[in-house]
């Protein structure tokens, strides 16, 4: 991937999106969280799933927008994919741009680090032990990419590994390409 | 001048048409279905036909400054006729968009130019207006009178 | 032109939005069937979780209307009121509307300051009858802008009806935020024209 991926990026992100107040979003994603642990009673197992099956749910859309937008065309790689994710997609929705990184030498699996994290921006964990174990606040972004990445035919796995919201250094999430969903390519593209 | 335009689910369904202009005879609901599905399958098979070698030259550029690719690239891309001329677009969702325009004015390339930037305008009324409506199923007919709207002023413009 | 309050893509939060209501009623929905599956452990049953993929199907769901649905989607908006109503007020802290905290003027700060946060556009009409309760209109709120299901305008206004409750909670919220109790009922007058009659003398 050459660098001309992140100007453009840049450009699309300054000229071409509609942008709202990010602290708006983030209070918005943060009373979601905030019901689900409180109808689910800290069972925060089922509160990870309602967010991201919420995500799969934005994602099947968000990527008709993503692909509408930025010209991104098949990427030729699962590589080609991580950077797209991280210089494209996470730029041109939240305005950050996760480093892409701890490849496994197969190439199938990688993380995305999220040194900002607007879903996450100025939030505080449940006072309770049992959340900084259990809860993966950010959640919904598995989904999304989950859903996102399936609609042009790449079924991965996606997860959080570590978050700074429970006191570890940093934030990653683990992407691992399952398969390429050969069937569901569309005819007329080789 | 745009006469028509068809959208096809990842399936090759009908999900939506729209006559933009009246300089064509107007179809049954049966005859627009039979149309997709035709079109559909001859796309398919189309792609089946493109030799190998063009393929690998045609592969869809990796990003083109903001506006969608159009994911055909072996694939049926335009019918011409003395009358009308059909262009088809497909996004890499598998989402199927089919113009229907007067005859091409001089070359066939710059037809297919013209139509497929209209149609990557198309798309991205789609994205705003079909999936951004929480009550639009994806794949199901579209039913979204802001997005008819949005499609006859986007053609009224050109 | 520098960014000075940070900022996402508009997608983002009205996607957000959009999956409020599914949500709420599948959340709603699973703790019934936990509920349920409580009381009659002992009878063995056949679980017919249906697999709502496509999600659009669940907003034809008895649960839509549901007092649960509702409360939960309020309660949001409440929490979000509290807050935005400090980063409004924190940013702000000259708004002449702020100088003087009567009921009227906190009310005027909702149509122009939150409104406008919130939807890019301030409330079309306040009214009072000078004895506590407000009514205030917005002739078109935004949230119903690409609004519209397949089968006609009269089931649109049924499925948007929900939505509004989030807005209702932030309303609640943000009065709450100034110390100011208030009952608030949301209508759909003339789609997308909506309107929140507010009692705060509770």
């Amino acid at each position: 991937m050459n660098k001309g991926i992140k100007a453009s990026s840049d450009d699309i992100w300054k000229n071409r999106v509609d942008k709202v107040n990010a602290e708006l979003f983030t209070l918005t994603y943060g009373s979601v969280v905030a019901q689900l642990v409180r109808d689910f009673k800290n069972d925060y197992q089922k509160v990870n799933q309602q967010l991201e099956k919420m995500g799969y749910n934005i994602g099947i859309r968000l990527v008709e927008d993503f692909l509408a937008k930025t010209g991104t065309g098949r990427c030729q790689s699962f590589k080609d994919t991580a950077e797209v994710v991280s210089k494209v997609g996470f730029k041109v929705f939240l305005n950050v741009t996760p480093q892409v990184t701890n490849w496994t030498s197969d190439g199938k699996t990688f993380s995305l680090i999220l040194d900002e994290n607007p879903l996450a921006e100025f939030v505080e964990l449940p006072d309770d032990e049992r959340a900084k174990k259990e809860l993966w606040y950010s959640n919904v972004l598995t989904g999304v990419l989950k859903g996102a990445l399936e609609m042009v035919q790449l079924e991965v796995d996606v997860n959080f590994v570590s978050d700074v919201l429970r006191g570890d250094d940093r934030t990653e999430l683990r992407l691992q390409l399952i398969r390429f969903l050969k069937d569901e390519m569309p005819a007329g593209e080789d | 001048m745009i006469q028509s335009l068809f959208i096809l689910n990842r399936s090759g369904g009908l999900i939506y048409q729209h006559d933009l202009n009246d300089g064509l005879n107007k179809l049954s609901a049966n005859e627009h279905l039979i149309l997709a599905g035709t079109i559909h399958g001859v796309f398919a098979i189309a792609s089946k036909l493109t030799p190998t070698a063009v393929k690998v030259s045609a592969q869809p550029r990796a990003q083109s400054q903001g506006s969608a690719v159009n994911g055909n690239t072996s694939g049926l891309k335009s019918i011409e006729t003395d009358k009308f001329s059909m262009y088809i677009f497909q996004t890499l969702t598998g989402v199927k968009f089919l113009l229907v325009t007067d005859p091409a004015q001089g070359d066939l390339n710059s037809g297919c130019d013209t139509a497929e930037n209209v149609l990557r305008k198309i798309y991205a009324l789609y994205a705003d207006y079909v999936m951004k409506n929480p009550f639009y199923e994806i794949d199901m007919p579209i039913r979204v009178d802001l997005f008819d709207r949005k499609i006859a002023e986007l053609v009224k413009a050109l | 032109m520098t960014e000075i309050t940070p900022q996402v893509n508009a997608t983002c939060l009205d996607l957000l939005i959009n999956e409020m209501v599914p949500l709420a009623i599948r959340t709603t929905r699973e703790l019934k069937q936990s509920y349920e599956q409580a009381i009659e452990s002992l009878v063995p049953q056949i679980s017919i979780k249906d697999e709502d993929t496509g999600d659009v199907e669940i907003l034809n769901s008895e649960l839509l209307h549901s007092e649960d649905v509702t409360h939960k989607l309020e309660n949001c908006g409440y929490s979000i009121g509290i807050r935005l109503s400090e980063v409004l007020i924190y940013k702000d802290s000259q708004n002449e509307i702020l100088k003087n905290l009567e009921l009227l003027n906190i009310m005027k700060f909702i149509c122009r300051d939150v409104w406008r946060e919130l939807y890019g556009k301030q409330m079309d009409n306040l009214r009072t009858n000078h004895r506590g309760t407000f009514v205030l209109i917005d002739n078109a709120f935004k949230t119903f802008q690409r609004f519209d299901s397949p089968v006609d305008l009269q089931d649109t206004i049924y499925k948007c009806k929900p939505y509004l409750w989030i807005s209702s909670g932030i309303i609640r919220g943000v009065l709450k935020s100034f110390g100011v109790d208030s009952l608030i009922t949301p209508e759909i007058t003339k789609f997308p024209m909506v309107s929140f009659n507010i009692q705060t003398n509770v």
